[in-house]
């Protein structure tokens, strides 16, 4: 493939005009904004057709059109197959919402959980875990906007990179979670159309036979499933999605916004509507050394076979596609991060008697200073999307146990579950840098897992469930 | 309770913002080269334990595009595929190699006998039972999670609010 699909004035044209669209869409919603609540939890009263279609959408992310097809490049079948497997970590969210909403009805953030549960030393843990998941996160999320216009169009990364994060930064600013949830229902809507047509389009025009000869002739790992590095990657991936749900505030925000009745059928749905997705856009991957295409980088693939079979209009599909599922996890993450900083760290430390509009306040400047530090952590595009990624994988694995057990048991106290989140950590990051990415969020979980059944076993105490039911000026 | 506005000043940077990136919108290569550089070279990794890796290109003169060429032997006695690089990039990744040696070198695009060096990559994946005690391992794990979520909900999860759990 000698040339790009897209023109880079008509990739720059998209963005502006959906840009626009968002922002003029995120002001108005933003009108409705009476309180800090009505801005961070959309006032606690989403249905089930928004909290469905969010859920799917904000896990709908750079992963799963980008890296999907990246992983699938690398490692075959497992990896499109094993990374669908994510899913689990919504499904299995959807019981963990129920007993959110019991025990936490004026809650905020999953910090106010730890902090309320297993105490300071707990939570302090837990809020470093978190940033660097954000972090890693949103870094991912920027690096893809410029990523994706840079392999369809050859336009500059830096650029790419830069517009998605201020249109994000801007809508986001403007309507809270109540313009992410609503932006959210309408990109979810055009993912699955997209991918659906582009997996069809691709199907219909480059044949799965020839897909197949050509991959066992000269590329035969990539059908395997013994291929050892891919056997190795499953299960990491599978607690890598378990922990990113499991501990992050995106999640824990929309389960104490969605309203009570909607909230295990929201999550169960998205998860059941998530799970093919990154299937069909892993399968594009397979089409590339049929059709002669070996990206510069292997997050490029997705993208690049896409618009080499559809031409400039398929091109504009998949910009639009990808553009969407950037943005849907982009403004949820941002608004959310913003979240747990405003309250766990400006209210609950530094300044106890902020008024409702003070947080407000603060949760906007908080906004645009992760934007800002992301753009600055996306200029240098240290690695592909997938290893910073699992980087992040024995971070956030370490949470898994100790917040299942600590929703439910009492008999977990807030010593263990410290001890469990920082080993699994330690531990996991040794592995990563000793061993390999495949191991680490595994080991980080093993870890945990076992540190905090330790806990329960040796524990003499019983946590008092009605300490979580914190009212606002506590 | 008067809702805090979000400055005007927003709206203009976010319009000067757009402006100036509009402009800077041309689609130039993402490793545009200025002069003609003399060394025509290809560099790859050693080794590799998963069957994938990239393989950079430098020196390569501004209008010429180039290919990559795989063969099993060092002599290159017979050419066993081809690999063109996407757009005017200088790198491109390969993936889903057997174990084994393989031989690559790079050639100028409408050229016969202008070639790089030669570099040599080694793939040898992991041991089959190394993969399958880590796969055995995260099965058990994912089990016991499972297990330890379903008892706990079905125990405690509709339990009212005055009697929350264990």
């Amino acid at each position: 493939m000698d040339e790009f699909a897209l023109d880079a004035r008509i990739g720059f044209l998209i963005i502006v005009l959906f840009g626009l669209a968002w922002i003029t869409f995120g002001w108005y919603l933003g009108r409705q904004n009476k309180s800090h609540a009505d801005f961070a939890l959309a006032g606690r009263n989403v249905g089930f057709a928004f909290a469905s279609a969010t859920a799917m959408a904000t896990w709908v992310t750079s992963n799963t059109t980008l890296v999907a097809p990246e992983l699938t490049f690398q490692f075959g079948l497992w990896g499109m197959v094993g990374y669908s497997f994510a899913a689990i970590g919504l499904i299995l969210f959807a019981p963990i919402s129920v007993r959110i909403k019991q025990l936490l009805p004026h809650g905020y953030t999953s910090g106010d959980f730890i902090r309320l549960r297993f105490g300071h030393t707990a939570w302090l843990i837990f809020l470093i875990i978190s940033m660097v998941y954000a972090m890693g996160w949103l870094v991912s999320l920027g690096m893809a906007g410029g990523i994706l216009l840079q392999a369809l169009s050859g336009l500059d990364y830096h650029i790419g990179m830069s517009a998605i994060l201020v249109i994000c930064v801007t809508y986001t600013l403007f309507g809270g979670l109540r313009a992410v949830i609503a932006t959210d229902f309408i990109q979810a809507l055009i993912i699955i159309a997209g991918v659906v047509a582009i997996a069809f389009l691709i199907l219909n025009n480059v044949g799965l036979d020839s897909i197949h000869s050509n991959l066992s002739a000269n590329h035969p790992r990539l059908l395997d499933l013994l291929f050892p590095a891919a056997v190795m990657f499953l299960f990491n991936n599978i607690f890598f999605g378990l922990g990113e749900i499991f501990h992050s505030n995106v999640w824990w925000s929309r389960a104490l916004a969605f309203r009570k009745k909607v909230v295990f059928r929201a999550f169960l749905t998205g998860g059941l509507l998530w799970l093919p997705i990154p299937i069909v856009t892993g399968f594009i991957a397979l089409a590339a050394p049929e059709l002669g295409i070996f990206p510069a980088s292997p997050d490029m693939v997705g993208p690049t076979v896409a618009a080499s079979v559809l031409g400039s209009a398929g091109a504009m599909l998949v910009f639009i596609v990808v553009f969407s599922a950037l943005a849907s996890s982009l403004d949820s993450l941002l608004a959310a991060t913003s979240d747990l900083i405003t309250r766990d760290i400006y209210h609950k430390r530094l300044h106890p008697q902020a008024t409702d509009a003070q947080q407000l306040k603060m949760n906007r400047k908080v906004i645009v200073g992760l934007g800002a530090v992301t753009w600055l952590l996306c200029v240098p595009q240290v690695a592909t999307l997938a290893a910073l990624l699992n980087f992040t994988g024995a971070f956030v694995a370490s949470t898994i146990f100790p917040i299942v057990v600590g929703l439910y048991q009492a008999r977990l106290n807030g010593r263990y579950a410290a001890v469990a989140m920082a080993m699994g950590t330690i531990i996991g990051l040794i592995a990563y840098f000793s061993i390999g990415f495949y191991v680490a969020a595994l080991l980080s979980c093993l870890v945990s897992a076992v540190i905090t059944g330790v806990g329960v076993w040796r524990s003499r105490s019983r946590f008092d469930w009605n300490a979580l039911n914190e009212q606002e000026g506590a | 309770m008067r809702r805090p506005e979000v400055s005007r000043p927003l709206y203009v940077f976010s319009l000067l913002f757009f402006i100036g990136l509009f402009y800077q919108a041309t689609p130039l290569p993402v490793q545009a080269q200025t002069s003609k550089v003399k060394e025509f070279k290809l560099t790859a990794p050693a080794n590799s334990r998963e069957g994938y890796f990239q393989l950079l290109i430098s020196g390569v003169p501004d209008e010429a595009g180039f290919i990559v060429e795989q063969a099993a032997d060092e002599s290159f006695t017979q050419v066993m595929n081809s690999y063109t690089p996407v757009g005017s990039f200088q790198q491109l990744s390969v993936s889903g190699f057997d174990d084994g040696v393989y031989y690559f070198r790079a050639r100028l695009n409408g050229s016969e006998n202008e070639y790089s060096n030669i570099v040599q990559v080694s793939v040898s994946h992991y041991s089959l039972w190394q993969a399958l005690g880590l796969f055995t391992l995260g099965t058990v794990l994912l089990l016991s999670l499972l297990l330890t979520l379903f008892i706990l909900h079905a125990r405690y999860g509709r339990l009212t609010p005055d009697h929350k759990g264990d």
